[in-house]
């Protein structure tokens, strides 16, 4: 975030951390009305952490500063457990959400109402990537016809494109992370509304410091510096 | 000016959040020798009641302040007949059993209710301070903190019901002889302590988000608080709240929320190597 907002010639006027199960935020609330930013980052996860977003609202805030965040509601539960009330205008931005209109999506939701017909899941980017990466797999393993790592690899490294309900995603040889499509989508009433939409995004961090192409077998913890 | 308000405040805020999570718990604590491992299960449901209620219709208030209490006092009740009652005096296998039931309700309440329910906003709105807001509704956390102090201390002062509580505190044999019931007194003060705890449970719920698994979130402060204080009910909860309260909030304001928690177990930590029979072990003996 630090990384973005000066790149993008921002100003940074103060970062917090939160232990995991701090639900109160007033304090924090109270240095944010002093500062006044622009625009509040929020990378708070947990339900504990859902009382910022309560309390936001609750101090009048809702509407004063924009909220964005690269955490909430990643599993999809967040943006059902507040309340239309505090939750409407929060911005994120994930590779994934219901509302995408394509084909695609709309019979993967089908499917998914259909195998839970009681208590349909709340799907989400997490939901999604799990389902995108096992059906990757499972069509590298029909073309390969082995379950073994080397050939699945080369079949997975000609740049394929899959029909996603996300969309078209293929895996960059380079790294084996996926290039897709990346949204911005802001809540209302429980629900991610699509703002922006950014198509075939390169894994662009981590083609940064890794590239299998050149050392296959390489073996090391990238970290990305900062 | 404005600025030092809003951190005064907040520190009341603060020590009230502790009292309104500890005090069910000392109560429990003070006058039976309980520990109860699953106070932040009765959180939790004194919070879903609220919730289910509060979303099938019923007015905010009365979910908070008639149902929460009423409802986590009386399943209090149930579970001090069925099981505390057996345990009295056997301080590991009611920690043993009290956990098994903390399990079992977390359990219970994602079964019946699930993961995600949706909550309630934060009533009553905002106050304007100067520059500043904060929400209305940390004075009601404020007022109900006083208020469940005071009345502990008076009906513990001043009743009949007060005296019979205290002497079976002080010592269960002597009162059964001067003919009291004590496991009747048992069962009323796990009740209370129970809808105490419910209570609280309900004014938390409006705050953060209400999960089964939220008491994690919660016990540790209570527990804390508990140990710090000892085991006299007004003068243990009020004295712990304060110091920890005012420190960890100072710490948040100063340096921010992680310091901030640190500094509250720091402070715990010291006072008890200090004051390994804790605060009103040594210092206000003779309190209630």
């Amino acid at each position: 975030m630090k990384r973005y907002v000066e790149e993008n010639g921002g100003e940074l006027v103060e970062t917090e951390f939160f232990p995991l199960d701090v639900t109160q935020f007033g304090s924090t609330i109270s240095k944010i009305q002093a500062a006044k930013p622009d625009i509040v980052l929020s990378a708070l996860v947990g339900t504990a952490h859902l009382g910022f977003y309560r309390q936001w609202a609750a101090s009048g805030m809702k509407g004063e500063i924009p909220i964005a965040s690269t955490t909430f509601a990643a599993g999809g539960t967040d943006a059902v457990i507040l309340t239309p009330e505090e939750g409407d205008g929060i911005l994120t931005s994930y590779g994934y959400y219901t509302s995408i209109d394509n084909p695609t999506n709309t019979a993967f939701k089908e499917k998914v109402a259909a195998a839970y017909p009681d208590n349909p899941p709340i799907l989400s980017e997490l939901a999604e990537v799990t389902w995108e990466g096992v059906m990757i797999w499972a069509d590298a393993v029909r073309e390969a016809g082995s379950i073994e790592r080397e050939p699945l690899l080369e079949v997975m490294e000609t740049g394929k494109s899959y029909d996603m309900p996300v969309g078209s995603v293929s895996i960059d040889p380079k790294t084996h992370h996926a290039i897709r499509d990346v949204y911005i989508a802001e809540l209302q009433d429980q629900e991610f509304v699509i703002k922006e939409s950014f198509p075939q995004v390169q894994p662009a961090d981590t083609q940064m410091v890794c590239n299998l192409e050149e050392t296959p077998d390489a073996n090391v913890h990238h970290e990305i510096s900062l | 000016m404005d600025y030092v308000l809003i951190i005064v405040l907040e520190m009341l805020r603060a020590i009230s959040w502790l009292v309104l999570l500890a005090s069910g718990l000392a109560i429990i604590f003070g006058m039976m020798r309980v520990i109860n491992f699953a106070h932040g299960e009765f959180l939790m449901l004194g919070g879903y009641i609220t919730i289910m209620t509060h979303n099938a219709g019923v007015p905010l208030w009365i979910s908070i302040l008639v149902l929460a209490p009423l409802t986590v006092g009386l399943f209090g009740v149930l579970v001090e007949r069925l099981i505390i009652r057996h345990l009295y005096g056997r301080i590991i296998d009611s920690l043993l059993a009290t956990w098994g039931r903390s399990l079992l309700m977390i359990g219970g309440i994602t079964l019946i209710f699930g993961n995600t329910v949706q909550g309630v906003s934060t009533p009553l709105g905002g106050l304007a301070i100067g520059d500043y807001q904060v929400p209305l509704y940390n004075f009601v956390l404020i007022g109900f903190a006083i208020a469940i102090m005071a009345t502990t201390w008076a009906v513990l002062k001043f009743t009949k019901a007060g005296l019979i509580a205290r002497a079976t505190m002080q010592n269960p044999d002597m009162a059964e002889t001067l003919g009291i019931r004590t496991t009747w007194v048992y069962m009323t003060t796990f009740g209370i302590g129970s809808a105490v705890t419910g209570l609280a449970g309900g004014l938390v719920a409006p705050l953060t988000g209400v999960v089964p698994s939220m008491s994690v979130n919660f016990v540790g402060q209570s527990f804390i608080t508990v140990i710090t204080g000892g085991a006299s009910m007004i003068a243990g909860t009020l004295s712990a709240s304060t110091l920890l309260g005012t420190i960890s909030q100072g710490m948040t304001f100063a340096t921010g929320p992680v310091y901030g928690d640190a500094a509250l177990l720091l402070a715990a930590l010291v006072l008890l190597r200090v004051l390994p029979q804790d605060i009103t072990g040594r210092i206000f003996k003779k309190s209630l």
